[in-house]
């Protein structure tokens, strides 16, 4: 019977340890998500171009027509570089030459999510979910960390995909 | 005759065990209540013989007891008979009466018949005592037989024992030079030895090359044992001798007669005999030798024939005949042979052809033959073909062929697997008329057909609204294998009488059904009506009723920064496309101003590099800033506030263009 009870007393320890084990690591991971922002990632052929970031022309194998516009926003010029599927504008952020905004030109590109001009509007439902931002009546706007992803809508396709880096202005 | 005793009762004969036996033997019993057939026991069967064995074999003994006795009572009768004649008393007893002589008979009788039966009896236990002593007497024998074998065995068991265990387990051996490796199983006298027995020497590490004997140490279950290892060499060099044609003054070389040499040690050689002289055209005898360094020899005679032309000479068909080929010595012995005979020679036919020579009052015949040893040429090329293809004739893989004799014949050596996707060889051979053959060897390729066409020519339409839109203009699909491949559109997407942009799809199919669907952008201009409708929109859902720096904030935040004017209409632009640079930005704002009933304008910075908008508000001038930037203040300022903001970058505008915001 003593044997019963300890046998008892012991499992019942080893629970409570392992309820408090997991807590833990729930609180920890739930910090660790807090500590850490995500943003949207954007790649084209396979080279990073996420606004906010750098740009290093030289990763992108593929040509692109270069041209600069005084800018509005921003000091010095905008530098737009075109390629066959996408536009990326590169601007003075912070004293830095960065990324401001990447726009798809061709259905051929896809976000990361798989989603791509042409597609249905559910489609970017599917991927982003109903928590977007209507900035005007046919452009959805979703918002992570510094970027945001917009897509204007025609008769529920898709016709305009475009991440912007936010600039709180 | 005694008389057999048989049991009497009741007047019935009674069955006696033997009988029993019989009948058990004889007959089935049938289990009536469940009809089965009980067969004999075979036990029984083998006792009830061994019985009769030895009932015979009693019976047997019996009747020569009985002949025993038969004898023995002739003989007592024969005495009796003496004693008559030699005793009155005894005849006169014998004559007192008939009743005395049968009373004796009967006594005798009597007495004969217990002397029978205590003779029967004595003869029953003779016999089993005679049979038991017998059987004793060979049972011993066999037993004494027995022990002897048994000890024979153990005996030859244990010498053989011995033999085995201190015999010696390895061998001296005898290789063959050349041999590529051996093993301690070459070594063992008898396999049974394999298990615990190994090589102390490392028999790697001997040169099987070279003719030698080494000492080899082997050991079985820990007890080493030296013996030899002898390479020899006892193959002679393989060689292939060939007959000569030399002109006068050759110097006999051994080396010329032999075309072939083969050995695996080094090899001399030498001449063996050989003619003094070769001062005359004849033929001559040489002996060659080739030895190897172990002595072996291969000895080979071969003629060497001493003349100015040779005996023969094959003339490849249709090769222009080389005179120089015929005549051994200096070119100056062409001179001998006739023009006349050398044109008899038709080197495009085949045959053989004499050309007479004369030199020194000696004819000479020589033997030309013409022959085709030449294969046909044969080239072949390489094919690629869809796996719904086939080929139609093996012949499509051969470029060209031909051969001197004429047309050659070709076939297919392999059998195409068209199942295999990939490449594989097409043996092909040809075959002259003579025989001579070639194969080659092309590629083919069967591949998937797993490619839809490609469609080109799908640029951007801008149309005007309510016009005709043509498709198919300037658009082309095109597959590998079919070539141009049909278009189908599907424009119901597109609405040509509202402003917008629409997608139209265009698809393609191949015979293999692979399909390819592309869109193009339609764009469906749009006119001023479209322009005010946009705005009324944006106005009425964002600025109506609010006032200037809200609706400020309103355009601010909800038409993103782009680098881009907004083309022919920036208003548009900015409200379909929800983005636009300062001057898209400035046009909204400034409708939105015009809508509330603001007078208002547009001003730029000097070098127009920024565009905002001067509104006219409870008296006074103020400047207003729309675009989205940290750089541009919002709200309403004055002149002086404005030109310290750093999105102007120290570019102020011309004052003298617009009033002063105070």
């Amino acid at each position: 019977m003593n044997k019963c009870k300890l046998i008892l007393v012991i499992i019942l320890i080893m629970l409570v340890a392992a309820i408090l084990v997991g807590c833990k690591e729930k609180q920890m991971s739930k910090e660790n998500t807090i500590q850490s922002v995500e943003t949207f990632s954007v790649k084209y052929n396979g080279v990073e171009v996420t606004p906010g970031t750098e740009f290093n022309e030289s990763l992108i194998s593929e040509e692109a027509n270069f041209s600069e516009i005084a800018s509005c926003a921003f000091e010095g010029t905008d530098k737009m570089y075109t390629y066959s599927g996408v536009e990326l504008v590169v601007a003075n952020v912070n004293g830095k030459d960065k990324i401001y905004s990447v726009y798809f030109i061709t259905q051929d590109v896809k976000t990361a999510e798989g989603v791509g001009l042409t597609d249905n509007i559910s489609k970017m439902i599917e991927a982003y979910g109903e928590d977007y931002n209507q900035l005007i009546s046919n452009k959805y706007t979703y918002t992570k960390g510094e970027v945001e992803l917009s897509f204007i809508v025609q008769d529920d396709l898709i016709t305009s995909i475009e991440y912007v880096l936010k600039t709180n202005g | 005759m005694s008389k057999k005793r048989t049991k009497k009762s009741k007047g019935k004969r009674v069955k006696t065990r033997k009988d029993k036996i019989k009948e058990q033997r004889n007959t089935q019993i049938y289990n009536t209540g469940e009809n089965k057939d009980i067969t004999r026991n075979e036990k029984d069967i083998k006792k009830v013989n061994k019985k009769q064995k030895s009932i015979k074999r009693k019976n047997k003994l019996k009747k020569q007891l009985q002949n025993q006795r038969i004898q023995q009572k002739r003989v007592n009768e024969e005495t009796v008979k003496d004693k008559k004649k030699n005793g009155g008393a005894k005849n006169k007893r014998k004559n007192s009466g008939a009743r005395n002589k049968s009373f004796n008979n009967k006594k005798s009788n009597r007495l004969n018949k217990e002397e029978d039966s205590k003779q029967i009896v004595s003869t029953r236990d003779e016999i089993n005592a005679q049979e038991k002593a017998n059987l004793n007497e060979k049972g011993k024998k066999v037993e004494k037989r027995v022990v002897i074998v048994i000890n024979a065995i153990m005996l030859i068991a244990i010498i053989l024992f011995l033999y085995l265990l201190f015999r010696p387990k390895f061998k001296d051996v005898s290789i063959e030079l050349g041999t590529e490796s051996i093993s301690v199983d070459n070594f063992l006298v008898s396999s049974m030895y394999k298990k615990n027995a190994k090589s102390i020497t490392d028999l790697s590490q001997i040169d099987f090359s070279k003719v030698g004997a080494y000492d080899i140490v082997l050991a079985f279950n820990g007890k080493n044992e030296t013996v030899k290892l002898n390479i020899v060499d006892t193959i002679a060099p393989k060689v292939k001798f060939t007959d000569l044609h030399r002109y006068i003054g050759y110097e006999i070389n051994a080396e010329d007669f032999i075309v072939e040499k083969e050995d695996l040690s080094e090899m001399t050689v030498s001449i063996l005999e050989a003619p003094e002289n070769l001062d005359e055209y004849s033929d001559y005898k040489v002996k060659i030798s080739v030895k190897d360094s172990s002595g072996n020899e291969t000895i080979g005679e071969c003629n060497l024939s001493i003349s100015w032309i040779l005996d023969e000479l094959y003339q490849e068909l249709g090769m222009p005949l080389d005179v120089n080929k015929l005549v051994l010595g200096n070119s100056e012995n062409e001179s001998k042979i006739p023009q006349s005979e050398i044109d008899k020679v038709n080197t495009s036919v085949i045959g053989e052809y004499e050309i007479r020579t004369e030199y020194e009052g000696k004819e000479y015949v020589s033997k030309i033959i013409v022959q085709d040893t030449t294969p046909p040429d044969l080239e072949l090329k390489n094919i690629t073909i869809y796996d719904d293809e086939r080929i139609d004739s093996y012949t499509q893989f051969i470029k060209s062929v031909s051969d001197i004799s004429g047309k050659p014949s070709t076939s297919l050596k392999t059998e195409i697997d068209y199942s295999k996707i990939g490449n594989q060889e097409i043996v092909i051979e040809a075959v002259d008329v003579n025989g001579n053959r070639v194969e080659k060897t092309a590629v083919l390729t069967i591949t998937k057909d797993v490619f839809e066409p490609v469609i080109s020519g799908l640029t951007n339409i801008t149309v005007r609204k309510n016009s005709q839109i043509n498709y198919y203009s300037g658009v082309k699909a095109v597959d590998e294998k079919d070539g141009a491949c049909e278009i189908t559109v599907d424009s119901s997407g597109v609405n040509v009488s509202v402003a917008g942009t629409y997608y139209a799809t265009y698809i393609s199919k191949d015979t293999k059904g692979n399909t390819t669907r592309k869109t193009r952008k339609i764009m469906v201009e749009h006119d001023e009506s479209d322009t005010n409708a946009k705005f009324e929109e944006f106005y009425n859902k964002y600025c109506a009723g609010k006032d200037i720096v809200s609706m400020s904030n309103e355009v601010r935040t909800r038409i993103t920064y782009e680098a881009n004017w907004g083309g022919n209409d920036p208003v548009w632009y900015g409200l379909t496309e929800g983005k636009g640079n300062c001057y898209v930005h400035t046009m909204i704002m400034q409708r939105c101003l015009q809508k509330a009933g603001y007078t208002n304008q547009i001003i730029y910075r000097l070098d127009k590099g920024h565009y905002w908008n001067l509104v006219y508000i409870d008296g006074v001038w103020r400047h207003l800033d729309s675009t989205p930037s940290l750089r541009h203040t919002k709200g309403l300022l004055t002149d002086e506030q404005k030109w310290n903001d750093a999105g102007l970058d120290g570019v102020g505008w011309d004052r003298s263009l617009w009033p002063a915001a105070e």
